[in-house]
């Protein structure tokens, strides 16, 4: 008998079987979508072309490409691929930084628009335009800043209260939101009504259809190499679900561990937060959904979480790209999707205790 | 939407017509496909310039891009293309942008001048106003 979602390990061996099958399916879902992205939308573009076009690319050949319209290979060079690749990238980040958080809070709620760092992220944007510099190498680095600080602050409060449930990390969340939140809007309130809080508005509300190569350029690497570390250090993902004594009787350094991993969900958080805004749930539910997948193992949640986060933000930006009076924000479509399966989770797991 | 009365008044066809909502978020594909004649960018500054959308990459075989016909409401007092009383020049302005020939006899400034005397006392150029 399976218990999914459970934290027993007597079932851990059943799930490491289940590991391959369900990360080859999702990646070839997530292959398949990935083209599909590039191939639907208002300009006609396709697989042909796309195959066409990426030997051009590649100088294998360039003759089939020749005859392919300009408007198309702009729709698919500048427009389509670098959207794609920066839904990937920003869906990755979210749900692993959303596993991470939720191991090392060892609360099922933790995720970075929980515990307010993305709220943070944004406050750091306004900050860096208002008094410092609107450029984008300016603005992600007072983003990330920023980030660091809410997730530190939140640890502080955290490890004075041993033993905190779920409430009180709610709680700890609302607060820390609350009050990086309401800077934002004392910022705003003080900015020039027609340049920094046009351009403060302007970077909060970035969605994914202001991508642009510039945006990859910088998300990506960076995410990439975040999510790199934090599945190379996942192993250790397990220890840390523990409770405080636990880890140090192992002779565990904990205060260094929890800095690493804190300093790069920051990094991949706070990089997408400026890149296109807030996208809610995504960082809290998709790690559950890939728990009860694959199992509680971190080591295989983490990589697995990557690939499903991609493939669920890819797919719902598609859909929203192609809806034909005009983009809804995302963060609607990903709540409507979301808080409807937490409640559900909330509900059969209330059932059988669990939480 | 207000702008959309502004530019079908002023004998234009909006290409954004089919858009739902006020302010409506789209991607460049969309700018891409529909492939409008004319650009005209909001009056708000900070923002979005007529150099940065000549120079986006994503929109280079648009035939306003391409000919060059990005333009922004001109008045320094004042929005022309907001739900406001001078938005009657933002119209003018938007037929003789678009219709050159038909709205030769024209004077924007002058327009501008008899408009601003009417409603407020002071002439446009009185009140500090450049085109």
């Amino acid at each position: 008998l399976i218990e999914m979602g459970g934290i027993g390990s007597n079932t851990a061996v059943s799930r490491d079987e289940r590991l391959w099958p369900a990360l080859s399916v999702t990646l070839l879902l997530f292959v398949l979508l990935f083209f599909l992205s590039l191939n639907i939308g208002k300009v006609h573009v396709t697989f042909a072309d796309i195959i066409a076009m990426f030997l051009d690319k590649m100088n294998i050949n360039q003759e089939v490409a020749a005859n392919i319209a300009a408007q198309k290979q702009i729709v698919f060079w500048n427009v389509r691929l670098p959207r794609s690749i920066l839904a990937c990238s920003v869906g990755a980040a979210l749900s692993v930084a959303g596993a991470v958080m939720q191991t090392l809070y060892r609360n099922p709620l933790a995720s970075p628009d929980v515990i307010g760092v993305t709220q943070a992220a944004n406050l750091g944007v306004g900050i860096s335009i208002f008094f410092f510099s609107a450029s984008t190498m300016v603005i992600q680095g007072f983003s990330f800043s920023f980030g660091v600080l809410a997730l530190l602050l939140s640890f502080a409060i955290v490890s004075r209260l041993p033993g905190s449930s779920v409430t009180v990390l709610v709680l700890i969340g609302v607060i820390i939101s609350a009050l990086f939140q309401a800077g934002l809007t004392l910022l705003l309130y003080l900015s020039d009504p027609y340049s920094d809080m046009l351009r403060i508005n302007y970077w909060l509300l970035g969605a994914f259809n202001a991508s642009n190569w510039e945006k990859v350029g910088l998300v990506f690497p960076l995410v990439l190499v975040g999510i790199f570390f934090l599945i190379i250090f996942s192993w250790r993902l397990n220890i840390m679900g523990q409770t405080d004594e636990e880890i140090k009787s192992l002779g565990i350094n904990l205060p260094r561990w929890r800095f690493i991993y804190v300093m790069f969900v920051a990094l991949i958080v706070s990089v997408s937060t400026a890149a296109v805004g807030n996208i809610s749930w995504v960082g809290l539910i998709i790690p559950h959904i890939a728990r009860s997948i694959i199992g509680s193992n971190q080591k295989q949640v983490v990589p697995y979480a990557a690939v499903l986060g991609a493939l669920f933000l890819l797919l719902i930006d598609t859909i929203i790209r192609n809806l034909p009076a005009g983009e809804v924000p995302i963060s609607v479509i990903t709540s409507f999707v979301a808080a409807p399966y937490l409640g559900w989770l909330i509900f059969s797991k209330q059932k059988r205790g669990v939480w | 939407m207000f702008q959309h009365q502004m530019v079908e008044t002023a004998g234009g066809i909006n290409a954004g017509a089919g858009l739902n909502g006020h302010w409506a978020s789209i991607s460049a594909e969309d700018i891409i496909s529909s492939d409008p004649d004319y650009i005209f960018l909001g009056s708000s500054k900070g923002v979005d310039d007529v150099k940065s959308v000549l120079a986006d990459p994503a929109l280079q075989t648009v035939k306003a891009v391409k000919n060059k016909e990005i333009y922004i409401f001109p008045s320094s007092l004042g929005w022309w293309d907001f739900p406001l009383p001078q938005s009657v020049l933002g119209i003018i302005w938007t037929g003789k942008t678009i219709h050159p020939e038909l709205y030769e006899d024209i004077d924007m400034l002058k327009v501008a001048d008899s408009v601003y005397e009417f409603m407020f006392g002071y002439s446009y150029t009185e009140l500090g106003g450049v085109l």
